[in-house]
């Protein structure tokens, strides 16, 4: 259990729902459910699902941007839920976010260098005097050049803020990064750049991330293992590879077989399992298993009842339905 | 296959003011399409690949933008006459764009939005445009269609606001149908949803579409050529098959490998650009700055198509030469 950089045990997140003009809190939408998650030291996984499944709570709850409701979140097995100041602090530096859209999160009155230094000043990483040349050492190592350090946001690509977020999160030299949804906004080649970044960045400081996104090709590309989400609940979890080769859970063959093909003949070929409709709300979500309704392979009698348990069902590999039990 | 030609696109040339002078956005494209068949676009951000799509129902881009050449008929329609653009746009032409959030009015339901379009084109009662608006949703996949027709957009997830513009570009069955980049936003088991029900109306209403997206899987799922936009202008054109098996222009292919598809694992990286889509209004080849292959007659005078057989189309030099 030691070498797991986050241990996430039976995690569940509900937050209200509001009604009317008085604004009364009039039901609970339970966002996560009952979660088992373990992350191992120096991986990447993914974190894939419809919107909706609950996959960015998920990683707000390990970056403690959200509280969980019940249930507990173990970061190099440290309770993060119970921590005093100090570990608080030592927890900020280690755990780092890669936002969505840096054109959001970086401040747009902030040229390049200052957006960089300033973690490394506020942690009193750096002195006055070796500021400029750890900033200069970060801008390198994340593939900008150096004339953009006096450069503002809003002058750079969607590729070169990406680096920029990515630079200022490395700065702390954190051990984890939360990447949600990183490369969404790009388009592909700058896509592919960044992912690349990610990858090196990762193997060159043994880093552990968690990059959620509903880019399925992008998860396949820069991830070590998968774990598909469905309403709130992990519904398998496995080894790249193995996931994308031969998924086990009926929805993780559907969500698979829905990205288009790009040989016109193997598209053709190829069977497609289309689901019906939309992830149902989880303010109401069914009963048993929260798949069954739109699930192909339903066991009647037994799937609309019973809750499937993630089960081993291999080397590195778990999946939560009553097929495989 | 030899159906006619219902929209053609001329050298079409569109410039946008910045500082002092105008940059061509749209650099002497010429398309066309023929009746049932789909096009797609693909190309980069930055392509001009949006600006081509609203050019092709007259609108110049806002704020500095205009029209400043060529021609775009549909039908023998001239589209940039604002008034006969005006008679079809909406009616027989369905446009959907990119961000649903953005083009649905937050004020109105989506039952009054999709009813909007219908009355203003067609002489209808308002009970029979009800029943038309509640038939479309529940075409385009939404579970429960009276209940939508009361909801503002607000209450709609993503790919539910996306479905309702889709609705809204069917409520008048239009003959022809511009995507731009609408399914980009949307989950993949949504996205599959929708190109079904593209591909099932074009089966049985014959429905023409020109599609732009980022996505050559999309382009193999639902089309049957496909062209190739780089920083204005169409660097190859081709049957999907073709063009997707065999890229002739650099281009393409840095394209096709940076893609990523599953399938495509070949590679130990993703193939990535050195730098930004290049500077539009160069005299020669566009690309020549960051081409592997690049000579040096390449950016010496404009580059005309090549034609490779079966319609396959290239601007490259490296094609002209070999034959």
């Amino acid at each position: 259990m030691s070498d797991a950089t986050f241990d996430i045990q039976s995690v569940s997140k509900d937050f209200p729902v509001h009604t009317g003009s008085l604004h009364r809190v009039t039901g609970w939408l339970r966002a996560l459910d009952a979660v088992s998650l373990r992350i191992p030291q120096n991986t990447i996984l993914g974190l894939v699902g419809e919107s909706g499944s609950g996959k960015t709570t998920l990683g707000r709850l390990l970056v403690k941007l959200l509280e969980p409701t019940s249930g507990s979140i173990f970061f190099q097995a440290k309770d993060i839920t119970r921590l005093s100041r100090s570990e608080l602090r030592w927890f900020r530096k280690n755990v780092q976010m890669l936002f969505q859209n840096a054109y959001l999160s970086l401040n747009p009155k902030k040229r390049v260098s200052e957006a960089i230094a300033y973690p490394l000043r506020l942690h009193g990483l750096a002195s006055p005097a070796n500021l400029r040349s750890k900033v200069a050492d970060l801008i390198r190592q994340v593939g900008l050049d150096l004339s953009l350090a006096d450069a503002y946001p809003h002058e750079l690509s969607g590729g070169e803020r990406q680096r920029v977020s990515l630079a200022a999160g490395l700065a702390v030299d954190p051990k984890f990064i939360f990447c949600d949804e990183p490369v969404s906004v790009l388009d592909s080649s700058a896509r592919a750049q960044v992912l690349n970044l990610l990858r090196e960045v990762q193997r060159e400081r043994k880093l552990t991330m968690l990059l959620v996104s509903h880019d399925l090709s992008a998860v396949e590309y820069a991830c070590d293992d998968v774990a598909v989400m469905y309403l709130g609940g992990v519904v398998e979890r496995a080894e790249k590879d193995g996931l994308f080769a031969d998924p086990a859970h009926p929805y993780t063959k559907a969500l698979l077989s829905a990205i288009p093909h790009l040989d016109p003949d193997a598209a053709a070929a190829r069977e497609e399992i289309v689901l019906e409709g939309e992830i149902p709300s989880p303010a109401s979500p069914p009963s048993g298993c929260r798949f069954h309704t739109r699930c192909a392979s339903r066991i009647s009698g037994r799937c609309e009842v019973v809750v499937p348990a993630l089960t081993r069902i291999g080397e590195r590999r778990e999946v939560a339905c009553h097929l495989f039990s | 296959m030899t159906n006619e030609i219902i929209y053609s696109i001329e050298n079409l040339r569109v410039e946008v003011g910045v500082g002092g002078g105008t940059i061509p956005i749209v650099d002497g494209v010429s398309l066309y399409i023929r009746q049932s068949e789909a096009l797609g676009l693909v190309g980069e951000s930055g392509a001009g690949k949006s600006i081509l799509a609203m050019a092709m129902i007259g609108m110049p881009p806002q704020p500095n933008g205009r029209i400043a050449g060529g021609r775009v008929s549909f039908h023998g329609l001239d589209m940039l006459n604002r008034r006969e653009a005006r008679a079809v746009v909406g009616k027989r032409i369905g446009f959907i764009f990119e961000d649903p959030a953005a083009s649905l009015d937050p004020c109105y339901t989506i039952g009054a939005q999709i009813i909007e379009t219908i009355v203003a084109h067609e002489d209808i009662h308002k009970a029979a445009a009800r029943e038309r608006a509640l038939e479309l949703l529940s075409l385009v996949g939404i579970a429960d269609p009276p209940s939508a027709y009361t909801a503002y957009p607000h209450q709609f997830s993503g790919g539910m606001q996306q479905r309702a513009m889709f609705a809204i570009a069917l409520s008048c069955r239009p003959e022809f149908l511009i995507g731009d980049n609408p399914t980009s936003a949307l989950d993949v088991t949504i996205q599959a949803q929708i190109l079904r029900l593209i591909n099932d109306l074009r089966k049985r209403l014959g429905l023409t579409v020109f599609w732009i997206t980022n996505n050559f899987g999309v382009v193999a799922k639902l089309c049957d050529r496909v062209a190739v936009m780089y920083a204005g202008t169409i660097l190859e054109i081709g049957k999907v098959r073709d063009v997707l098996r065999n890229p002739v222009h650099p281009y393409t292919r840095r394209l096709l490998a940076s893609s990523g598809i599953p399938s495509a694992r070949s590679g130990p990286s993703l193939a990535a650009r050195a730098g930004a889509v290049s500077a539009n209004g160069e005299v020669g080849c566009r690309f020549a700055t960051q081409c592997p292959t690049v000579m040096t007659t390449c950016s010496a005078a404009p580059i005309a198509m090549s034609d490779l057989g079966a319609g396959h189309l290239t601007r490259c030099l490296l094609v002209s030469k070999a034959s």
